[in-house]
């Protein structure tokens, strides 16, 4: 079956099954920037904004998403802040496979778009989520409060 | 793994969503969704999904807090106004340390109450805040039901929905919510809720429950008979605690016994912290 989709600002219709994640739905229509990890909502590699909120993409069927707002990592070079979380995370040297980068900074996002000034807590615990097996995360969360300074103009 | 012919429906009230349920073997409810994909339900012929039933939200009232059944985690963790509500701010610890943050997102009051998920297990604290299940159940009809019931029920009351939870506006001066993992991003081991009332260096009631033993609830009848109207002291906390029934059973990386010394390390935390007493005073 064929449904409507909001991916990026733009309506798309993807071809799916009823039992189908989000997730391999996403994949199979193309957007492979969206990571297939450990598909039980633990790794944090296939992060989307869905409505504005991040959430694992393999914990959601896709016949619940159906007209809803999906954002990908892709859109997020477009805006401001997803430009200067991707230039701190390559300054902060806070990506080394890159596996789990996407999701991560679909977190950071959603948290700084939320919390302008957020704490080393409030960094930690949103990205509670996501996991990165290389290079640990002292320089993931670095790169997050490199972002919030840059944004908000206090560097 | 979940039918490849399975039909979605998407109703605009809790009454259609319930009246699809009762008509077609083999419907679940969907809410957040996390607890149908970590099962696998195969035996789902349809699902009925819950989002456009106008069941979200917390809404205070002079005497009441309703939580609608399809509010996430992080809705209910934030809450309004937790800190003026004991039972209410019970519910906003447990709801915003469960699972992770993006989980949160996802995870539902209504869906952690049907399915006792072991990443977001409310029992203890629904039992602790005296909470009241509403459902409409198999045969069409609102029924408001005390938590512990629903909970004995549960099997039976399978096919109803559940559309919201209350609980008492004012109850206790105190709380504490404690929940053991092995790292904090992690299934919890067991939780423990306390609720009750502390008047100057006395405890005039308490309420305990926990969860994580063999039968999933644990009761603490014992440890609320022992406590209540005593006047706080560091050893008498530590008696408490010792009062806990062996009810453990021999789990992957712990034995029963460990669970045991364990679980009382965390509710004798949890009633020093309930006391208001820190490691300086003892």
């Amino acid at each position: 079956m064929r449904k409507i989709f909001i991916i990026n600002e733009k309506e798309k219709e993807l071809e799916l099954s009823p039992d189908e994640t989000l997730l391999h739905v996403l994949r199979n229509n193309g957007h492979t920037e969206v990571k297939n990890g450990c598909e039980e909502g633990e790794c944090g590699a296939c992060m989307i904004l869905l409505d504005g909120k991040a959430v694992p993409s393999c914990q959601i069927l896709a016949m619940s998403a159906v007209h809803r707002s999906i954002t990908t990592i892709s859109a997020l070079e477009r805006t401001e802040a997803g430009k200067i979380l991707q230039q701190s995370f390559v300054d902060a040297g806070a990506v080394q496979c890159g596996f789990c980068t996407p999701g991560m900074i679909i977190s950071a996002y959603s948290l700084l778009k939320e919390k302008p000034n957020p704490t080393e807590e409030e960094i930690k615990r949103a990205l509670d989520g996501n996991l990165c097996r290389c290079t640990g995360y002292i320089k993931i969360i670095e790169a997050v409060k490199r972002s919030a300074e840059l944004l908000n103009g206090t560097v | 793994m979940l039918k490849k012919d399975l039909s979605w429906h998407f109703p605009g009230s809790p009454e259609e969503a319930a009246a699809l349920v009762r008509g077609n073997k083999g419907y679940q409810y969907h809410a957040g969704g996390t607890g149908i994909l970590r099962n696998k339900s195969s035996a789902a012929a349809g699902f009925v999904d819950l989002s456009q039933t106008c069941l979200e939200g917390v809404h205070f009232s002079q005497e009441k807090i309703e939580i609608g059944s399809m509010t996430n985690f992080t809705d209910t963790a934030g809450g309004e106004s937790p800190s003026s509500s004991c039972p209410m701010a019970l519910i906003s610890r447990a709801a915003g340390t469960a699972a992770s943050t993006p989980l949160r997102h996802r995870i539902t009051v209504g869906g952690s109450i049907a399915d006792s998920p072991p990443w977001s297990d409310l029992t203890a604290v629904l039992t602790a805040a005296e909470a009241e299940v509403f459902i409409i159940s198999r045969d069409g009809k609102e029924q408001a039901l005390p938590f512990i019931d629903y909970y004995h029920q549960k099997k039976d009351l399978r096919e109803s929905l559940i559309t919201k939870i209350t609980l008492p506006k004012e109850k206790g001066n105190v709380y504490c919510y404690k929940r053991f993992t092995r790292v904090v991003m992690d299934y919890q081991l067991f939780s423990l809720a306390l609720i009750g009332t502390k008047k100057q260096n006395k405890i005039n009631d308490i309420s305990c429950s926990a969860t994580g033993g063999k039968k999933v609830f644990i009761s603490l009848d014992e440890v609320r008979d022992f406590l209540t109207g005593k006047d706080i002291d560091p050893d008498m906390l530590k008696t408490a605690a010792e009062k806990v029934p062996f009810d453990f059973s021999d789990s992957p990386g712990f034995s029963a016994e460990y669970k045991f010394h364990l679980f009382k390390t965390l509710l004798k935390d949890g009633l020093f912290e309930f006391a208001g007493i820190g490691e300086e005073d003892i």
